[in-house]
């Protein structure tokens, strides 16, 4: 009997092999959420865009300046500037 | 008795359990509480909005109106080289930006009629636009159409640098 009692581990054993690969799992997850964490730090970036999602150009200031000097300018060699700036701006 | 006692006895086994769900308890706060400082401790990077802010308020003080400040060019005409009229208040962190403003005539645009620089020079030899790259300074460069006051047309290209590693890029 008391023989028996020493030698039936099995109930500890399993006990012990269920909760090991828990550990493991959740030291895994652990460690997958901070690398992720790790890289969403690194995109915190603000930029033009993600400020002004509606606005078309990156600088609608430069652009108004462009249209009022045109204007002064009554539309003056309008067609050969706009191409440079396109060019200049991409 | 004593085969009760030494056998049957499963309080150890319990202080042992109760110490690995403490552990685990601390394994999982901790791990939550990195996560929070490693995104938390890391600066939101505004270098590109800055660089953008700076070009604006330069292109601000050269032309308004869609007509060059006279204190630049005057009757076709440079004047100042320099951008002191447009009190621009860098708060002592001159070197951590740059600008360039190159003004070109339209009749010659292969030549620059004028230019002005300042801020930290070093700058202006490796920079990014439109392309993120933590160790490289934010660039921002643009260009736009303007007249002076005898109606000579130029094409004025505005370039902004901002470094400022140390507010916006985690070490």
């Amino acid at each position: 009997m008391l023989r028996n009692n020493l030698l039936n581990k099995r109930g500890a054993i399993g006990e012990t092999l269920t909760w090991i690969p828990a550990t493991l799992i959740i030291i895994a997850t652990m460690v997958v959420f901070l690398i992720l964490s790790g890289l969403l730090a690194k995109m915190k970036i603000i930029n033009m865009h993600s400020i002004k999602n509606d606005v078309e150009e990156d600088s609608p200031i430069l652009e108004i300046k462009n249209i009022l000097a045109h204007i002064s300018a009554e539309e003056k060699n309008k067609e050969i500037i706009d191409n440079i700036l396109g060019e200049e701006n991409g | 008795m004593v085969t009760n006692k030494i056998f049957l006895n499963k309080r150890g086994g319990e202080e042992i359990m109760v110490l690995y769900l403490i552990a685990m308890v601390f394994v999982v706060a901790g791990g939550l509480a990195g996560m929070v400082l490693i995104f938390a401790g890391s600066p939101y990077d505004i270098r590109e909005i800055e660089a953008t802010l700076l070009m604006e308020k330069i292109a601000d003080c050269i032309s308004y109106g869609g007509r060059i400040n006279e204190n630049f060019i005057l009757n076709g005409t440079a004047q100042n080289t320099n951008l002191d009229i447009c009190h621009l208040n860098f708060e002592g962190e001159e070197e951590e930006f740059f600008y360039k403003i190159t003004f070109y005539d339209i009749k010659d645009l292969d030549n620059s009629f004028m230019e002005i620089r300042g801020g930290n020079l070093n700058l202006e030899a490796s920079y990014s636009i439109n392309e993120y790259s933590e160790n490289l300074p934010k660039g921002a460069e643009k260009s736009f159409y303007s007249l002076d006051n005898s109606d000579n047309q130029y094409i004025i290209k505005i370039l902004t640098v901002v470094k400022k590693f140390e507010q916006n890029v985690k070490k």
